[in-house]
């Protein structure tokens, strides 16, 4: 009898089964019912070196759009690209076609990123019948591009942006981005402003003024709130933190003794030279040593002499061919190209541009009361080890997790960790709960077979 | 249903058996009946594990006890922040019991005790979101014990045994290796055996009165021969190559202490205090011996805990007994060191037991054991992985014992 009775306890017991917590969202004080994103290639999606639909549908604002849609948010349209295509900005061979997606291969015995070949014909593919789309971000473009008419425009303007510009030639980015009538939206620009310098070695395209910068986003961000709208901002990261410009270590000529001597005496004459106007002589040992650089900024030296070695401090860029240090006697016998380089007067005004913007973006921010998110300080925790879900992330090329394969733009994972930055900074400004994106769903560098 | 409500209310404060860490509190089916108390008690054969002391007082000649138990166990986890919700899907786990004892003369009493006070059994999911820090594992513990126990005088008598431990581990966990199939995998399997210690004290203060005090040793299950194999893309196999893999895990001992009081004729009360030494568990470190596969450091930071158990045991008749009894088992893992391997907290324990005694010689336990856990939102800091975690667990067990 009692042990009938405690068997039917069990089965009551049991019927309570086990309880989980419920995360109660809220949109708090924003509203996400029409959600615009307004951009670069970092909130177009664009990884390991192009724009493709594996991407675009892990981009960031995608994924921050399925979080809105948990607390009212509607339907989040993106230009899509076709599938099976992907376009990046790099001519790769001599028929003049464009790279595609890189992916990590085994060259030589060694893991390298490869790219695939390109597909230019998306550019001719004009889908701005079906514009505006929710994600409004153009890779390659600069604050004041977002403004400007003559991006769409399908000779000179951006083959992104008019591949998806409703009117091609007479849209801008956020004409077509106010037909939306956002509730809610994100800009996260600047990155190309000093980038594309960076990524020319310094020798080509200019730094934005802050000035311009200045003028172009608090356009922007005016335009973006009439209607009341809220939004957040990001800043931009400092390019020591993405392994583009820390691959390829300044002394990366290994060399004998033998071939030190043999250097050291063939630099006699430069060291000559060079000891008359004051310039540091070039010297080899045996072991690791500061390559050789061109520098046409040394205008006290004869022409043919505008070279030395690159400083401790000065970055290599991450494209530059390594195989011809070996090959081709680059860094020893042959200086290497400028722009393969930023030399400390290019690292300088870098760094003074991403200072500058980011003051400027913060400022704006609370200005405007918009919730504002930290990228370049979660780019220096990922420097150091970014512990997430049982993993620790870190800013190493390949194996890091956060950045793919073009040493710039984040995997899937990465525009993960980085939207749930997002996330935390419109719960905290909005007092909202929209939840938070589980990282570990999505991929990071994927190893070859 | 509304009965049900009801009587799910009542029990939400709490109700309980499953134990903190990967103790296992399931060592004698008499004893779960009563909150697993019995260290103050002499019941027999199984005082080789509860307090080899109370067993110099075995009332028969010889003693045969065994039983085992069926732990049907759920896991449930809420990740901080986010909607993600995941349950775990344990496979039933079954320790068991075997004891047995008998008299050389009236004063010394040998036995032998086969028991598993120690294992985990959980199994979270190849692709749940904790997968980084534990997929599944399987952990086992058996000791055997070799038992002495000494009547000094009528009212007190003291006991101890050898314990040989011999211990079982398989563990998945990914790796953030991605290859076209998703995350790599480690996998980490070992045996070993180590020794310890099991010795106590009973004393018979008066014919209803009784207490008992037992020490068991800390057991530290040294591997140094575990095997260690990857499954990660080819083009990173050379870096991964299958290895070995030294490693440590303590089996706390502690300190017990117990009184029984035989209140009538038919009627029985107990309490037990268990203190139990889970300081030992400082951190769990896979050394590998390949170069290439980085060494595995995960800090554990248990803390010394304390159990306490209260139960009952009522004699219907010379045929059938009832017990119940309740035991507040208190975690052992302290704030930010919260892992999914081990989710732990502070644990309620219900318990029930009904014993058919069918001839002088031979008796069935049965006993059935709740556990819920008071849930806990925390986590593993060194992982930044945190959540709400709530636990629960039935315990259904059983025991047979045969004297003469």
């Amino acid at each position: 009898m009692r042990y009938i009775l405690s068997i039917t306890l069990a089965l009551i017991f049991w019927q309570c089964d086990i309880k989980t917590d419920d995360f109660a969202t809220s949109a708090g004080e924003a509203d996400f019912a029409v959600y615009v994103a307004l951009g670069d290639s970092y909130s177009a999606g664009y990884m390991d070196g192009a724009l493709g639909l594996e991407g675009q549908q892990t981009s960031l604002p995608a994924m921050l759009a399925e979080q809105f849609k948990l607390v009212g948010g509607g339907e989040f349209k993106q230009p899509l690209m076709p599938e099976g295509k992907s376009a990046g900005t790099t001519v790769i061979d001599q028929s003049g076609n464009i790279n595609g997606y890189f992916e990590l291969k085994v060259v030589g015995g060694a893991l390298r990123p490869v790219p695939t070949v390109g597909d230019k014909t998306v550019f001719s593919q004009l889908i701005g019948s079906e514009a505006p789309f929710n994600n409004m971000s153009v890779p390659g473009a600069k604050s004041f591009h977002l403004l400007a008419p003559a991006f769409s425009n399908p000779v000179g303007g951006n083959p992104f942006f008019v591949r998806f510009a409703k009117q091609p030639g007479v849209s801008s980015v956020i004409s077509d981005a106010l037909k939306l009538e956002a509730t809610f939206f994100s800009l996260w620009i600047g990155g190309n402003d000093v980038l594309t310098y960076a990524l020319s070695g310094g020798t080509s395209d200019i730094i934005t003024p802050l000035e311009s910068f200045q003028m172009a986003l608090s356009t922007l961000i005016t335009e973006l709130t009439m209607l009341g709208s809220k939004g957040v901002i990001a800043n931009i990261p400092d390019i020591d933190a993405l392994p583009y410009f820390n691959l390829v270590p300044y002394n990366a000529l290994p060399l004998s003794q033998v071939q030190a001597d043999q250097l050291n005496a063939a630099y006699a004459q430069y060291n000559l030279a060079a000891n008359g106007a004051g310039r540091p002589a070039i010297v080899f040992v045996a072991g690791q040593n500061a390559m050789v650089i061109a520098d046409p900024k040394m205008t006290d030296m004869p022409t043919q002499l505008r070279f030395r070695q690159i400083k401790a401090n000065e970055k290599f860029l991450m494209n530059l061919p390594t195989d011809k240090i070996a090959t081709e006697g680059w860094g020893s016998q042959v200086p290497v190209p400028a722009n393969y380089t930023l030399d400390a007067d290019d690292l300088q005004k870098i760094k003074a541009a991403t200072t500058g913007y980011n003051e400027i973006i913060k400022t704006l921010a609370t200005e405007n009361g918009l919730a504002f998110v930290d990228i370049n300080e979660l780019m220096n925790q990922i420097k150091a080890g970014l512990v997430v879900d049982g993993h620790t992330y870190s800013n190493n090329f390949v194996t890091g997790g956060v950045l793919s394969l073009d040493g710039i733009h984040a995997t899937p994972r990465g525009y993960a960790i980085i939207a749930n930055e997002f996330i935390r900074a419109i719960n905290n400004t909005y007092k909202a709960s929209v939840p938070l994106v589980n990282v570990n769903d999505y991929s990071t560098v994927i190893f070859p077979l | 249903m509304r009965r049900i409500l009801f009587l799910c209310l009542m029990i939400l404060p709490g109700m309980i058996v499953l134990g903190e860490g990967y103790q296992i509190n399931l060592q004698g089916a008499r004893q779960i009946g009563m909150g697993h108390t019995g260290t103050g008690l002499n019941f027999g054969a199984s005082s080789i594990h509860f307090n080899p002391g109370a067993l110099g007082m075995m009332s028969g000649n010889f003693e045969v006890t065994a039983g085992a138990s069926a732990i049907f166990s759920n896991n449930t986890f809420q990740k901080s922040g986010s909607v993600y919700t995941h349950k775990s899907d344990n496979p039933i786990g079954t320790p068991f019991f075997l004891y047995g004892a008998g008299k050389v003369n009236d004063r010394l009493v040998l036995g032998l005790g086969v028991t598993t006070p120690f294992g985990n059994s959980l199994v979270w999911g190849d692709d749940w979101d904790g997968r980084y820090l534990i997929q599944d594992i399987s952990l086992k513990a058996i000791y055997i014990q070799p038992t002495i126990a000494f009547k000094l005088s009528d009212n007190l008598s003291i006991g101890a045994g050898l314990v040989y431990a011999y211990g079982d581990v398989e563990l998945h966990k990914a790796l953030p290796v991605q290859g076209v199939n998703g995350d790599g995998q480690a996998e980490l399997t070992g045996k070993t055996t180590a020794f310890g210690v099991n010795a106590g004290i009973f004393y018979q203060a008066s014919p209803s009165l009784s207490f008992g005090l037992s020490y068991r040793s800390t057991v530290d299950m040294k591997m140094d021969e575990g095997k260690a194999s990857f499954k990660v893309p080819a083009s990173l196999a050379t870096q991964f190559p299958e290895t070995t893999f030294k490693s440590a895990l303590p089996m706390p001992g502690g300190i017990q202490f117990g009184t029984g009081w035989q209140v009538t004729d038919r009627f029985l009360l107990a309490a037990d205090l268990q203190y139990v030494l889970w300081s030992a568990y400082q951190e769990l470190n896979f050394e590998f011996d390949a170069e290439t596969v980085p060494d595995s450091r995960n800090v554990r930071n248990f803390e010394n805990t304390l159990i306490y158990r209260i139960g009952a045991e009522y004699a219907l008749n010379d045929f059938v007994s009832g017990r119940a009894g309740f035991a507040w088992d208190t975690t052992p893992i302290p704030k930010d060191y919260l892992t999914p391997e081990t989710p732990g907290a502070n644990k309620l324990n219900y318990t029930l037991g009904l014993s058919f005694r069918f001839s002088e010689n031979v008796s069935l336990d049965t006993s059935l054991q709740f556990i819920r856990a008071l849930e806990r939102e925390d986590g593993y800091a060194p992982a930044n992985f945190y959540g709400t975690y709530n636990t629960n667990a039935v315990i259904p067990g059983f025991g047979l014992n045969i004297s003469f």
